[in-house]
């Protein structure tokens, strides 16, 4: 679904008739604060009678100025230790990732999968046991490179079959907690700074659970949805301005989240407000996932102080359209896997060598398929699944985790066991990469070493 | 220079009345102060709000027919997915775009109010796996007892398929207890954590509920006596005794006496509190309303009375923020836009259908809160940076009747001028009384000069380039304000 948000302008300024700008003089003084940085937004609403809307503490606590330097020159800064960004990508419906990692060293998997089975043949990235799906191709330049791995028998400590419910629970990762709150806010709300924009959900304005909680965290159908709409051309910043004035003395949580709004409009004003070309030659397909991982990569070459993204990618629930290999209608596996290696391929190209330094991606899934195929030619909703990685820290180019076997004895009620609780998986990467505890990510939880990022 | 005809104030009502139609309807119109004036006042249209079979609502009959898709019966919905023929989406995003625009448009705002908080205590989730082909009966049933007792509406709603399988009662048997909804029952929808009931407890609960199910392939409601769990329970001082062949009796006893419970009438009147006067409201109206409650046998009309002529309902009153489904609703009945009839369910851009990618944008759709507590009704749950930035997008997008642009008809820009001539100060003053029911104050003012770059004193007309160009500014400028943003 799409969710359009674009507004044909207003007519422009130039197109009215020539009339009284400028003539409010209280206009005049606060239009001098052209380009909004945080501190020049802090300082228009100091202009207008303000000191307490900010504590002092939270001031501080803001760290650098996201743009320190002046006119649109975003440059990066580093909004805290290290600058290090996780992308989680969600492969929402529940994605087979036994077609994405075949385990073609397993003689269940062919037994178990008469027509869509993918051919040994056809994967690349082979060892004697596992391969990956063709479409999956244009990742192998990071797989070669030793920057992409994936962990295998990968799940949910209990299998949880309901979408809805199963997805709660994975991007909530804190199951004795009543509140609403998901791992990556935990895990966001022990790093310094409050910037909302620290944690960025793309392609919604919808908060994912993962997100969600006390941090402020941003979510957005696009990027250039956190700009102020409005006039156009040089009346643009009036309409902060004119906010500015709406809400600079409101109290109470929604004045403080109007103001809050206003600097992150500010704030990322420069990215938003420039075109941004993609670098290294890397091409993003025009989908609503390529169009998700172009912001995220805006974002982070930013230097806007984000240290976590969130992209949901769907919908993986193949009950009946997955396929055999060479499907290529719309809804099928190869086409799904398709789309999911060009967007991914444009991303990582695009970000070039922050691949090696900076940002790792991780996908998830709530839950596997079933083994066997059904009656449709598809797979019903299962358990075991498996997580990629990709980027700064992953020891790549390789399988890891304990392989549960689909020998009937094996399998649970049909479905992949889980041999590695993903929660070890995302601790060992929010640990190794943003030097958040697992104990704050994962409250109770003791996640075992798997040893696929350092 | 022509003289100037001065400007009588646009009619509002007064500040207790405000209070009134504000908390009670999902957003003030000119209209609505008219029905509450030809009422007698709000108080009395309160009253008759509270009969809404009695009032007309040929807006809201209209909305109704505009989705037949849920006309549908679970089996013939859950049919036409299965085939490929009506993706189930349709049929949720149906139930979701009824419920705005019947926010929007019916006279009976008090009903769509209240009919819009029980649904959100008794939470059913849109798009929960099994559940949706039971929805727009779901709705239709809390619809129809939501201003009746609770205790009916209780079990009307928690025996409902919709409920059952949401909350997997339908596959809880005496052999095999699942207590996922018998939990819920005490610790959300009566009771309350604080209540002080136990594990066992839950369990009993949950073993009282079994014997209700849902057929597979017809998609009905099935009672099955050998699935029933049998015994004398007790919890919380409820006696249930269950002889034989009485277990549906059994379960009627059980969810009347927890609507009939202390604790279900102090949880139901801080919910009510919480929602019409305050996140914190104080304890003393909290004690008044749950002993109404309780003194009219459960009734919900004697107890939202209690609640209105509290002399705290008003004094203890604070700022309640808008949802952003809630703020998108009040938008257009802010800008009086005339949303039309949606042609076909796929027609994403049809107005009455786009409005959902509205309120998605702003961060919520209806009913599409996860867990079963349903959506939080305290301010700071809907004060986020990216909540505002895009309440604002959607602001300015309905001012200018920029998005949605199909099947709809907005209000020409010159149709907000009061009068042929009037100063800018006035102007605003009276888009202020329109959109918000109160006067104009000094920040607003400030904020709409800085904005359309004009002084109080400026002359506007028909031909000034506030009406000519600007008014999306405007009148978006007004609706971004601590005024439009709470309720």
């Amino acid at each position: 679904m799409s969710t359009p948000d674009s507004a044909a302008p207003a007519p422009s300024a130039s197109s009215a008739p020539a009339g009284l700008e400028g003539c409010c003089p209280e206009g005049a003084r606060l239009a001098a604060d052209a380009d909004l940085t945080r501190r020049g937004l802090l300082k228009g609403l100091g202009a207008v009678g303000l000191t307490t809307m900010f504590g002092s503490a939270a001031v501080t606590a803001v760290g650098p100025p996201a743009y320190a330097a002046p006119a649109g020159a975003a440059r990066p800064v580093a909004a805290a230790a290290n600058g290090n960004v996780v992308v989680v990508l969600s492969l929402s419906g529940g994605a087979d990732m036994l077609s994405l990692v075949v385990p073609h060293g397993d003689p269940g998997y062919y037994a178990a999968r008469p027509t869509i089975a993918v051919p040994r043949g056809s994967l690349w990235g082979r060892d004697s046991f596992f391969g990956l799906h063709p479409a999956l191709k244009p990742l192998q330049r990071w797989w070669d490179a030793k920057q992409l791995a994936v962990v295998t028998g990968t799940g949910q400590p209990a299998p949880n079959r309901s979408h809805f419910a199963a997805l709660e629970e994975l991007e909530d990762a804190d199951p004795g907690d009543a509140v609403r709150t998901g791992w990556l806010n935990r895990s966001l709300g022990v790093l310094p700074g409050d910037d909302p924009q620290q944690g960025v959900h793309v392609g919604s304005g919808m908060l994912p659970t993962s997100m969600a909680g006390p941090t402020p965290t941003l979510a957005v159908p696009e990027l250039d949805a956190t700009a102020l709409n409005g006039p156009s051309g040089s009346h643009r910043r009036d309409r902060a301005a004119a906010l500015r004035r709406m809400w600079g003395a409101t109290d109470g949580p929604l004045g403080a989240s109007a103001r809050k709004a206003l600097a992150v409009a500010a704030d990322l004003k420069p990215v938003v407000g420039s075109r941004y070309v993609p670098q290294n030659g890397a091409r993003y397909p025009a989908t609503d996932l390529g169009d998700a991982l172009k912001d995220a990569a805006r974002l982070i070459r930013s230097g806007s102080g984000v240290r976590a993204v969130t992209v949901d990618h769907g919908s993986w629930d193949m009950h009946a359209q997955l396929g055999p290999v060479d499907d290529t209608r719309p809804r099928s596996m190869r086409t799904m896997a398709t789309g999911l290696a060009d967007a991914l391929s444009a991303f990582l190209t695009d970000l070039g060598p922050l691949v090696g330094s900076r940002v790792t991606v991780v996908t998830v899934s709530e839950f596997g398929r079933r083994v066997a195929e059904n009656g449709s030619r598809g797979l019903d909703h299962g358990w075991g699944s498996a997580m990629l990685l990709i980027g700064a820290g992953v020891r790549g180019g390789r399988y890891v985790g304990r392989w549960p076997g689909l020998g009937a004895a094996a399998l649970r009620e049909g479905d992949l066991a889980v041999t590695t609780d993903y929660r070890s998986v995302l601790a060992e990467l929010v640990t190794r990469r943003l030097g958040v505890s697992s104990a704050a990510a994962f409250p109770g939880f003791q996640p075992e070493s798997v040893g696929v990022v350092t | 220079m022509p003289r100037i005809r001065r400007y009588r104030r646009t009619a509002v009502p007064s500040r207790s009345d405000l209070h009134l139609l504000r908390r009670f309807s999902f957003g003030y119109t000119p209209a609505l102060r008219r029905q509450a004036a030809a009422a007698g006042g709000a108080r009395a249209w309160f009253e008759q709000q509270l009969t809404p079979g009695r009032l007309a609502d040929p807006a809201g009959d209209r909305v109704d027919a505009w989705f037949p898709l849920l006309t549908h019966a679970p089996e013939q919905a859950f049919d036409a997915h299965k085939s490929g023929r009506t993706h189930r989406r349709l049929y949720i995003w149906s139930i979701q775009r009824r419920a705005l625009l019947r926010q929007t448009y019916s006279s009976r705002q008090v009903h769509e109010v209240m009919t819009d908080f029980w649904l959100n205590h008794l939470h059913v989730h849109v798009q929960a796996d099994l559940a949706w082909p039971f929805r727009p009966g779901y709705d239709a049933a809390v619809r129809r007892h939501a201003l009746g007792r609770f205790a009916d509406l209780l079990p009307a709603a928690v025996t409902h398929p919709a409920m059952l399988r949401y909350l997997d009662a339908d596959t809880s048997t005496a052999g095999s207890i699942n207590e996922n909804l018998g939990r819920e029952l005490l610790e959300l929808h009566t009771l309350g954590r604080d209540a002080g009931y136990t594990e066992a407890d839950v369990r009993t609960s949950a073993a009282i509920l079994t014997g209700l199910g849902v057929d597979r392939d017809r998609l009905t409601p099935t009672w099955t006596e050998s699935d029933h769990e049998r015994g004398l329970f007790s919890l919380l001082g409820l006696q249930l005794s269950n002889p034989l062949g009485s277990g549906r009796q059994t379960i009627a006893a059980y969810l009347d006496q927890l609507a009939h419970h202390p604790a279900t009438a102090r949880r139901l009147a801080t919910k009510l509190a919480v929602r019409f006067v305050a996140d914190e409201p104080p304890a003393a109206l909290v004690d008044r309303v749950a002993a109404a409650y309780l003194a009219s046998d459960t009734s919900i009309p004697a107890t939202l009375r209690a609640l209105v002529d509290d002399p705290l309902f008003r004094s203890a009153a604070q700022p309640k923020v808008r949802t952003p489904n809630e703020d998108v609703v009040a938008t257009l009945r802010a800008l009086g836009v005339k949303v039309q009839a949606p042609g076909s369910p796929d027609d994403g851009s049809a107005a009455a259908n786009a409005l959902l990618w509205v309120t998605t944008s702003v961060g919520q759709r209806p009913w599409h809160w996860v867990t079963p507590d349903g959506i939080p009704d305290r301010s700071e749950a809907w004060a986020s940076a990216s909540r505002m930035l895009a309440s604002f997008r959607a602001h300015h997008n309905l001012a200018g009747g920029f998005y949605p642009r199909e099947r709809v008809a907005y209000r020409p820009a010159r149709s907000w001028l009061p009068q042929r001539r009037l100063r800018f100060d006035a102007f605003v003053d009276h888009l202020c009384r329109s959109l918000h029911g109160s006067p104009a104050d000094r920040r607003t003012l400030n904020a709409a000069c800085r904005y359309l770059e004009v002084e109080p004193t400026t002359i506007i007309t028909r031909s000034h380039q506030v009406v000519r160009w600007r008014m999306p500014w405007l009148l978006s400028l007004l609706l971004d304000s601590p005024e439009h943003m709470t309720r």
